[in-house]
């Protein structure tokens, strides 16, 4: 019965561990592009 | 066709001469080799029976042959990389797959060498008994051999300009590896005589339909020559695609 | 629309659960865990399946767009690969009362796994000099999906095996067990392309900063 949950519980936790890992790395990308989108104004 | 045999000549005799006024992969190796089955004999020592001390001497001849084979495949590449070699290896009117064929069989010669050496040294230390047959024996080596060196060559070349070049072509050649070691370990086993080549427990361990052949010294030895076959051909292929700039 | 992709998946993924405890219950009870391990080895052999397709791909096309797909796939492929061998080890232990053995099906998804992991650290570890990193994984996709079907024959050789017999009891096993297939498949392809599409933008990005 314990193996059940813990099976269960170990899908769920690695798929969401993979969709953090994602949404982190999305957010950086935001982040950098804000960042560009503020700096170029004074370039072109 | 004469232009092919040429180039591949040329190439491993210019790999066999270097290595033989260097004198320094071969010896590595088979010191590499001794060590090995030798701490693997210690390892193997406490609880040591007979059929026990098979089968570590059957681990420790693959590992032996599958680390120091790595050392082989590196060293292939290693040298052309640091002298600058590469490019006019490039350079010459040879066809990639050419290059590749012949950096194989520099290794496969290698690898050869050092089996002839290191493997009686397993077999004395660990008292194996080759019940199966000598030439069985080397059938099955040289059909390791050159499954380990199919792959090798092919990506040493791929990860010279690495940081971590040694250790990333391990885990490459080890991962690609790990099926045919199967029955490679399979048919040594049977050969030094601790499995019975055909009995009735295995009979009845076997499924039915097309994989009926499982348990089989030939069925072994066929997948390791298929494998070969595979590797030898998809890597011959590629090889093109790795080297060029 | 990924969003949908993600939200129906999800929906699909909770239904197979719940139809599959109540309805299609396995009578000894850890043998529920079945309901996880089975889609999801199957979705690590497609996303190795779509990998083996990007690595062609690149090597025939050149676009990077193929070696962004790849690099997703081999990511998503590695997180199911993990949950294929755990489940899988934990259902041994629940059926046969050890965590591992020399079984075909438990080393076929361990070397699978190393496949998955492999390719990463050789993605990781390459330099980026333009092309090369690239091809150099797609060649080493390829050759690695040529070794799967090798795994499948040389785990036969295996001397103990365990050969479980599966056969469905009731439809509502049946349903519950294409349901979760369903959803894993569709949470797989959500997850490439939405890690895909992040992979462009950076890439992206990167071309932007260098001007």
């Amino acid at each position: 019965m314990l193996y059940l949950v813990l099976g269960f519980s170990i899908v769920w936790v690695c798929h969401f561990t993979y969709l953090f890992v994602i949404d982190r790395q999305a957010r950086q990308l935001h982040r950098r592009l804000d960042a560009r989108s503020r700096e170029t104004p004074s370039c072109t | 066709m004469r232009a092919l045999w040429l180039g591949l000549r040329a190439i491993i005799i210019k790999d066999i001469v270097v290595e033989l006024r260097a004198r320094q992969v071969l010896p590595t190796m088979v010191v590499l080799g001794m060590l090995i089955v030798f701490i693997l004999r210690m390892a193997s020592e406490p609880g040591s029976t007979a059929a026990g001390g098979t089968v570590m001497g059957v681990a420790a001849l693959w590992i032996a042959f599958l680390f120091s084979g790595l050392l082989a495949q590196e060293r292939s590449f290693a040298a052309e990389q640091q002298n600058g070699c590469m490019d006019g290896l490039l350079l010459a009117p040879l066809d990639a797959g050419t290059i590749y064929l012949a950096k194989l069989l520099a290794n496969v010669i290698m690898l050869t060498i050092f089996e002839a050496i290191v493997v009686p040294i397993a077999i004395l230390s660990f008292n194996l008994h080759v019940t199966g047959g000598w030439l069985r024996l080397a059938a099955v080596l040289l059909l390791g051999n050159l499954g380990i060196s199919s792959v090798g060559t092919l990506f040493s070349a791929a990860v010279q300009l690495t940081r971590t070049r040694g250790s990333l072509l391990s885990i490459i050649v080890l991962v690609i590896l790990m099926p045919m070691m199967i029955p490679a370990t399979f048919a040594l086993l049977v050969l030094f005589g601790t499995m019975p080549v055909e009995t009735e427990s295995l009979a009845s361990l076997r499924g039915s339909g097309t994989l009926a052949f499982v348990g089989s010294f030939k069925a072994a030895i066929g997948y390791m020559l298929a494998f070969d076959a595979i590797f030898v051909v998809a890597c011959w292929l590629l090889f093109g695609v790795v080297v060029e700039e | 629309m990924r969003r949908l992709l993600f939200a129906l998946a999800f929906v699909l993924l909770v239904a197979s659960t719940w139809i599959g405890l109540t309805q299609g219950q396995i009578v000894p009870v850890q043998r529920n865990i079945l309901y996880a391990h089975v889609p999801n080895s199957v979705c690590a052999l497609l996303c190795f399946v779509v990998l083996l397709a990007a690595s062609i791909g690149y090597l025939i096309t050149g676009k990077q767009a193929w070696d962004l797909v790849a690099v997703a796939s081999a990511e998503a492929g590695f997180v199911f690969a993990t949950i294929l061998n755990a489940t899988g080890m934990l259902f041994s232990r629940a059926e046969w009362n050890v965590w591992w053995t020399a079984s075909p099906r438990l080393v076929t998804s361990a070397i699978l796994w190393f496949l998955y992991a492999v390719y990463l650290i050789l993605r990781v570890s390459l330099p980026s000099s333009q092309y090369r990193r690239a091809r150099i994984c797609a060649v080493f996709g390829i050759i690695a999906f040529l070794d799967v079907p090798l795994v499948f024959v040389s785990a036969r050789f295996i001397p103990d095996i365990h050969r479980p017999n599966f056969s469905f009891d009731s439809p509502w096993q049946m349903v519950a067990l294409m349901l979760g297939m369903a959803g894993t498949g569709l949470l797989a392809a959500a997850l490439i392309w939405l890690r895909t599409s992040l992979l462009r933008s950076g890439v992206e990005l990167e071309r932007q900063l260098l001007q």
